[in-house]
């Protein structure tokens, strides 16, 4: 699959102490929705920044759709988009006016404002000036500056932050569809899990400047695939030395859980099986663990 | 790409409140200018401009042009850069498909857009104004006059280029810091130090003060632009690069010093500005052709048909150049030497500086309301200089205060005045950068030295006498160096007051003689023959006679002394001089003088015939004229009849001078302006000073042609003996 970005090596510091992106390699398939996860101060933005050359390597290591960075700027992004950080707008103007000064600055068919303004839902508020805008509807004007040159890829730094649930569905929704109709890659920064999981199609997991995992969804949830079962059991106290001494594989116990190692679903139905052959009155099964644990583990010091 | 980025700047200044700042900006001073000349001009403003429009309008501009106009530059340039700054949109803008020359480069051409659209409008709104104020006020002027549009508009494109150094410096400084706060905070200091540097003219390249140097040397230079303004052109050059620079590489390091390129082409800028800098800044002095030439243009309601170049000393023709429709040009054909000479025009007399192979080219504007001058060609600088530097009033606390100083810091004063003049002798350049010919310099080192000389040998030794009776002076050994350049026949500086004083002093102390006549023998006797004996005889010696009353005193000493000077022409004018001050003998015909009432009326003083006529010469400069003016005004009022009429005769040059003191004076006194004192009055009168007081009888005949003061008792006296069988 060819890639729309890759990075070989990648490395970044601010100061010769500590290195902030550290033999960095990404590669982002083209028509991917690629989760970059990470928790705060991973490297997530500085990624971003050195993606789009905002931050300076001396390197030639960044390709986009297979073309070097260095030497392509600034007409790469003739199809290319990005929203980085705070959005960049300006207070004084009005929602149409600040795309215009875009639309101006590409030489784009200033037409299309309005479409755009009704995709991220701000057709209503299209002449109010900017400053009187909430957190959220200034993100959503962030993106429909980013998707105004109608790109092949998006870049998008945490584009969630600041909206309410509903925007973040909606925002969920829309890089789907954008995604999946017009065959846009996107690339969006985000340190929610669970965010990530609900959209992308692949993901990096970046932690303190490495690359702890890469791959599609399914290769996550195969690696990351429940370690651990937890049985919720009924009078635990009554079971638990008959479990102790009549399970023939090492078990644990949480509080008032049984926790056993799993590697499959089949082993947690072996193990019901057992338990309710044995009479243990099972309440309640939880796959725990999970992503989210394999997650904040693996992001762990 | 450039136009697009400029399209999108343009779109970003809606609603930015930078209109607001412009037209506020542009308001002001028109405003203000305007409302001064409704309310408070009528006592104040009397001195009519002879353009109002052009008067109105470049007031608006040189007042804007010195703090508002640098300010305004500052608050531009923070404005247009923090739009980036403060939507944190250096990212969007940098992550578009477009050259950071065209972001950095249309970011600055919208600035200096603005700036010239406020500067545009500024000039609108005083055409505004000026309008207004033309339907309010009646003045003929405004009629008789219009405005000049290319002048002005010319004005304010000058001052917008003067603006470039300083607003590219702020553009680097605002586009690299992105708080608002300190390139605001530098560029008011730097304002603010550059009116104050302007006023004290030090550091005269600093970026800040060039658009005020543009409104102080606009009038003064016909230069395309003024070195200052090139300078402004060269620190733009210079911070757009390094701005840009730090623009596209982010990081200094980078910027400048890696890879070692980069620093190659940052050195090779600034060593190219350096020399740039050098090479604008390095004073010049004019090469001079073969011929000498003097044309001008000259603007006069007096027609003046012929031009007399003159001899400073002797007032003898040289040149003769006639005018044709208001220009003139002419050929000197003598070989004249390079010194100062008189230009006469009509009834205005003026000092040139000249010599041979110059060309000179004079713009003179002539009227009622005053003289102007413009002198410019290969003796710009000299010219200049010769208005500008009079250090003759420069030591009068040494001449004042002698008596406080014991010899050796008096001597250490003289050379530390010694040292400081040579230094601002040597330093001096015009705004062109042009400086004085080396033997123009050489001369008024010269003077310096003598003037200084004068106070030490002279003057000091005087006072020391009085307050230290028992001593005997003594200098320090330093002085010699001071005295060693002294010559007693430089014929390069007889055209110098001074150096015929200094002279004077020297002859009459080396004389020890006590009377006038021992003292001019010893002089006839001890100067060397040659043109500076000459010219010092013939200048003392008309100096001393006309003092002397005595006619027949007057008479031996001219034909005792004055023979000693070998040019006959100058014995004549000697001779002359004698027989205008006989003219002025008890008995001779008083000669006319054509002078203007306060009406305007022209009036001629011989139609007070039949009426004892007692003149005051004053002129509103003269202090002590106006000290006697109330006991003048006293007397006048006591004896004014129909037998006797008292006169004040005004030999002011510009007569709204006159018209503002003379307004509202004492009844009894009729108060005249001259109509022409320097050829008329001053000649025919022999009118050396002023105050002068003179008595012409019932006949039209002088009594007295040199009366006492009227706060003299004297006065009076001659007044009531003279006039005794008349009054009543």
């Amino acid at each position: 699959m060819p890639l729309a970005i890759e990075t070989k090596h990648l490395s970044y510091c601010f100061n010769k102490k500590r290195k902030v992106i550290d033999d960095l390699s990404l590669q982002v398939p083209e028509g991917s929705i690629y989760g970059f996860l990470g928790p705060n101060g991973a490297g997530k933005t500085t990624t971003m920044r050195l993606l789009t050359s905002l931050l300076k390597t001396e390197e030639d290591n960044i390709f986009l759709y297979g073309k070097s960075l260095l030497k392509n700027i600034p007409y790469i992004f003739q199809n290319v988009s990005a929203l980085i950080e705070t959005p960049s707008l300006y207070l004084h103007l009005s929602a149409t006016e600040n795309l215009k000064v875009v639309a101006t600055l590409r030489g784009i068919e200033k037409a299309a404002i309005p479409n755009i303004l009704a995709m991220v839902n701000l057709d209503k508020h299209a002449s109010r000036k900017v400053k009187e805008y909430s957190l959220g509807m200034k993100q959503r004007l962030a993106l429909a500056i980013a998707l105004l040159p109608n790109p092949d890829m998006l870049m998008l730094d945490e584009p969630a932050n600041g909206l309410d649930p509903h925007g973040i569905i909606e925002m969920r929704e829309l890089l789907i569809r954008l995604n999946k109709e017009e065959g846009k890659t996107i690339f969006v920064s985000s340190h929610i899990l669970s965010e990530v999981e609900k959209t992308c199609t692949h993901i990096g997991i970046i932690h303190k400047g490495h690359l702890q995992f890469q791959g599609s969804i399914d290769e996550l949830r195969r690696t990351a695939e429940s370690k651990k079962a937890f049985f919720v059991i009924d009078n635990v106290e009554e079971w638990r030395n008959t479990i102790n001494e009549r399970i023939d594989q090492p078990v644990a116990w949480d509080n008032s859980h049984l926790v056993v190692d799993v590697r499959s679903r089949q082993d947690v139905v072996a193990m019901n099986t057992k338990l309710v052959n044995m009479g243990v009155p099972v309440i309640n099964i939880n796959s725990g663990g999970g992503l989210e644990e394999w997650f904040l583990n693996m992001t762990k010091n | 790409m450039f136009i697009r980025s400029l399209k999108a700047e343009y779109i970003k200044t809606k609603a930015s409140g930078l209109k607001w700042l412009c037209l506020g900006a542009a308001i002001f001073i028109p405003l203000i200018q305007f409302l001064f000349y409704v309310l408070v001009s009528d006592t104040v403003y009397v001195n009519k401009p002879q353009n109002p429009w052009m008067d109105f309008i470049n007031g608006s501009i040189g007042a804007f042009a010195p703090f508002f106009y640098p300010l305004l530059c500052v608050l531009i340039v923070l404005r247009l850069a923090q739009f980036e700054h403060k939507a944190d949109a250096w990212k969007l803008l940098e992550t578009q498909p477009v050259s950071k020359a065209a972001l950095y480069f249309s970011k600055w051409v919208m600035c200096i857009l603005v700036a010239l659209a406020c500067l545009l409008l500024l000039l609108l709104l005083s055409v505004l104004f000026v309008f207004l104020l033309s339907l309010i006020n009646a003045d003929a002027e405004y009629k008789t006059s219009s405005i000049e549009w290319g002048k002005a508009l010319w004005f304010v494109i000058k001052i917008w280029i003067a603006g470039f150094g300083l607003m590219a410096l702020q553009y680097f400084l605002s586009i690299s810091i992105a708080n608002f706060v300190a390139p605001f905070v530098i560029g008011l200091i730097a304002t603010i130090a550059g009116t104050i540097l302007g006023q004290f003219q030090i550091m005269p390249w600093w970026p800040y003060t060039a658009p005020q140097n543009t409104a102080n040397y606009y009038a003064q230079s016909s230069d395309w632009l003024l070195p200052h303004e090139q300078l402004s052109i060269l620190f733009m050059l210079l911070f757009l690069f390094l701005g840009f620079r730090l623009f596209s590489y982010k990081k200094i390091k980078y910027a400048v010093i890696k890879p070692v390129t980069r620093l190659v082409g940052v050195v090779a800028c600034i060593a190219l500005f350096a020399f740039a800098f050098w090479f604008v800044n390095r004073p010049k002095q004019l090469e001079r052709g073969s011929k000498t030439v003097i044309a001008g243009e000259i603007e006069s309601k007096e027609k003046i048909s012929t031009l007399y170049l003159m001899d400073a000393i002797t007032r003898d023709t040289i040149e003769t150049i006639p005018v044709q429709q208001n220009r003139f040009v002419a050929q000197v054909k003598e070989d004249i030497p390079a010194a100062f000479y008189y230009l006469r025009m009509g009834s205005d007399m003026r000092q040139i500086f000249l010599g041979k192979g110059d060309s000179i080219y004079i713009d003179a504007e002539i009227s009622e309301l005053g003289k102007k001058t413009t002198i410019t060609g290969t003796r710009v600088a000299e010219n200049r200089y010769s208005m500008s530097n009079d250090f003759e009033n420069n030591f009068w606390y040494l001449e004042n205060m002698a008596y406080q100083y014991q010899p050796k810091q008096f001597a250490k004063n003289v050379l530390d005045e010694w040292k400081k003049g040579e230094k601002e002798i040597d330093k001096y350049k015009t705004v062109s950068n042009i400086k004085p010919s080396d033997d123009f310099l050489q001369v008024q080192k010269k003077l310096l030295r003598l003037k200084l000389l004068q106070l030490l040998d002279q003057h000091y030794p005087q006072v020391f006498r009085v307050y230290h009776p028992n001593d005997t002076l003594k200098y320090p050994k330093e002085v010699d160096e001071l005295r060693k350049g002294a010559t007693l026949n430089d014929e390069s500086l007889l055209f110098s007051d001074n150096y015929i004083q200094f002279l004077g002093g020297h002859y009459r102390k080396a004389s020890k003689a006590y009377t006038d006549s021992g003292y001019y023998g010893y002089v006839v006797q001890n100067f060397p023959a040659g043109k500076a004996k000459d010219i010092f005889l013939f200048r003392s010696l008309s100096e001393f006679i006309s003092i002397v009353p005595d006619s027949a005193k007057r008479q031996y000493f001219i034909s005792n002394f004055g023979k000693a000077i070998s040019s006959p022409k100058l014995i004549s004018a000697l001779h002359e001089k004698n027989k205008s001050l006989n003219s002025m003998k008890r008995g001779k015909p008083a000669p006319e003088v054509h002078a203007e009432t306060l009406n305007g009326k022209p009036f001629a003083l011989s139609s007070l015939k039949n009426r004892f006529i007692v003149v005051d010469v004053w002129a509103t400069w003269c202090g002590p004229c106006k000290k006697e003016a109330p006991y003048f005004k006293e007397l006048a009022e006591r004896y004014t009849s129909e037998s006797i009429a008292f006169v004040s005769l005004s030999i002011d040059e510009k007569k709204n001078d006159w018209k503002i003191d003379a307004m509202g004076k004492a009844e009894k006194v009729l108060q005249l302006w001259a109509t022409n004192a320097t050829e008329e009055l001053n000649k025919n009168y022999n009118i050396e000073s002023i105050p002068r007081f003179m008595l012409i009888d019932n006949k039209g005949r002088i009594l007295n042609a040199n009366m006492p003061r009227p706060s003299d008792p004297e006065f009076e006296n001659i007044l009531l003996k003279e006039t005794a069988a008349f009054r009543r």
